[in-house]
């Protein structure tokens, strides 16, 4: 077990070989709480966001205290040492996969005909498709030089550049850019009226 | 439904920073889905992670994004779904620039709090000793959402979530309802009858799931507030001891129960998403119609 410096925070290594010594004693199982939930506060933030993008957010909270669950769990057999906020993110990964496949599996009694306001698809779960298909329509919308601006824009390329090739002033180049970005809003709202 | 890349910032040098915040926060799933609604999915062959970042991985990993020259940037942009590697990437593996990089979330502060608030309470469960058997190699733990310490806290957990959702949709001026949802359906005091067989005990939580068409609201806030209320009926059933049933049918009712509750979780995340209140309420209806039936379908399999 690797020592820390006396006034140094104990890394997550050190936090996660008391977890792993729970089943000593009783006493041990008690000194495991105070350093999981340390390693809680250091890692829910990102563990969070990782599994927001990648689910509908009715599921996140759960599948955050599953993983977080299997953390406690398995720790003592299944973590050999290195880097715990990489196996922390190995569990998250297993964890998504396993959420996917549970939902593939789990068509409910009675309600196959419903139409499920979840798509089932991991990939599609990731890219909200209805937040695509509204915004793609708006676009669709725009005239010509406009679209061509926010292309340019959601693309990175800078006002200098882009006025250079469409052949724009800056400041009429800002302009309107930002009334596309206004009717982009406007038309989103609409569509979801 | 909010638009996150058009805020794009207009000053290329806080191009990073502003996708930092994004890769570290609750809507880089929407920012990629609209960068892809503008860009595509890109071409087959197209440019990995790996070749992007190239010779400026480590330097990413310690010092964010603006190690990266601004092409780049822009291939990330382009090539959106690489957006979702980056940040795996850098939450797994970054040094402390990304534990700094994200912006204030109130959304991501109050699922914080909630997660720990139930993480204590299954350690309390542990140190009471409740779980001892998970102290011996071949015992089976009791499943964590059973502890008494959780079921206690998994309700005041629902009403804490049911507030902090009602906190966002309230119009500003509205007092706070600081008080547990009314008891109708599944949380009224007499929806778990005790006593009565097994067919007539899943009969009467249809019943009792039909008060759900009893109101009949027309706007987003009380629309969110009566699926909050059926949905913390849901968790009444996920907790409950249902004796009336045979293990197997209390298996089945909790699991199905499960399944409506994220249902109604996704029906209450669409209308914060100011999507209209008729249509999800159609669709919430569609719901408890189907649950309905499987319960009454359950009810005629077990008569």
């Amino acid at each position: 077990m690797e020592s820390t410096p006396h006034d140094a925070a104990p890394d997550d290594e050190f936090l996660a070989a008391i977890i792993a010594r729970r089943h000593e004693s009783e006493q041990a199982m008690a000194a495991a709480h105070s350093p999981m939930n340390d390693l809680y506060d250091r890692h829910a933030r990102s563990l969070l966001a990782f599994l927001a993008a990648r689910v509908e957010r009715a599921y996140v909270h759960d599948l955050h205290q599953d993983v977080w669950m299997r953390v406690w769990r398995h720790l003592p057999e299944r973590f050999h040492g290195g880097k715990f906020r990489a196996w922390l993110f190995e569990i998250a990964r297993n964890a998504l996969i396993d959420h996917a496949r549970k939902r593939r599996a789990e068509p409910l009694a009675g309600e196959e005909t419903l139409p499920d306001p979840r798509d089932d698809r991991p990939d599609a779960r990731m890219i909200e498709q209805e937040r695509m298909a509204i915004l793609t329509r708006c676009l669709d919308g725009l005239d010509a030089v406009s679209a061509a601006l926010v292309r340019a824009r959601l693309g990175g390329e800078d006002y200098a550049s882009i006025c250079g090739r469409l052949g724009l002033k800056p400041e009429r180049a800002h302009k309107l850019f930002h009334q596309a970005k206004d009717r982009l809003k406007q038309c989103v709202e609409r569509a979801q009226s | 439904m909010k638009l996150y890349a058009p805020d794009i910032p207009d000053d290329p040098a806080e191009l990073p920073g502003w996708l930092e915040r994004h890769l570290t926060g609750l809507d880089l799933a929407a920012l990629v889905s609209e960068l892809e609604a503008v860009h595509g999915p890109g071409p087959e062959g197209a440019a990995t992670l790996d070749r992007v970042l190239g010779d400026r991985r480590g330097e990413v990993l310690d010092r964010g994004l603006a190690a990266l020259p601004p092409d780049r940037l822009r291939h990330l942009l382009r090539r959106p779904r690489l957006l979702l590697e980056l940040q795996d990437l850098v939450l797994s593996s970054g040094g402390d620039h990304w534990r700094r990089a994200g912006a204030p979330s109130p959304d991501l502060d109050a699922w914080v709090a909630l997660g720990r608030m139930r993480l204590e309470g299954f350690l309390a469960d542990e140190g009471r000793g409740l779980s001892r058997r998970e102290v011996l190699p071949s015992s089976r733990p009791l499943a964590w959402y059973r502890r008494p310490a959780v079921v206690g806290l998994a309700t005041a957990a629902s009403v804490l979530t049911a507030v902090i959702l009602y906190e966002r949709v309230r119009p500003r001026g509205a007092s706070m309802i600081a008080s547990a949802p009314a008891g109708w359906g599944w949380s009224n005091p007499g929806a778990l009858p005790q006593g009565l067989p097994p067919a007539a005990y899943l009969d009467r939580l249809a019943d009792a799931a039909e008060a759900w068409f009893q109101e009949r609201p027309d706007d987003a806030l009380a629309l969110a507030r009566r699926i909050g209320e059926f949905r913390q009926g849901c968790s009444v059933l996920i907790l409950a001891e249902h004796r009336a049933l045979a293990a197997e049918d209390r298996a089945w009712l909790v699991e199905r129960c499960r399944a409506w509750a994220a249902r109604f979780d996704a029906h209450l995340a669409a209308v914060e998403a100011g999507r209209d209140p008729g249509t999800v309420r159609a669709e919430a209806d569609a719901t408890v119609r189907a649950l309905i039936e499987a319960l009454r379908a359950r009810t005629r399999d077990l008569a």
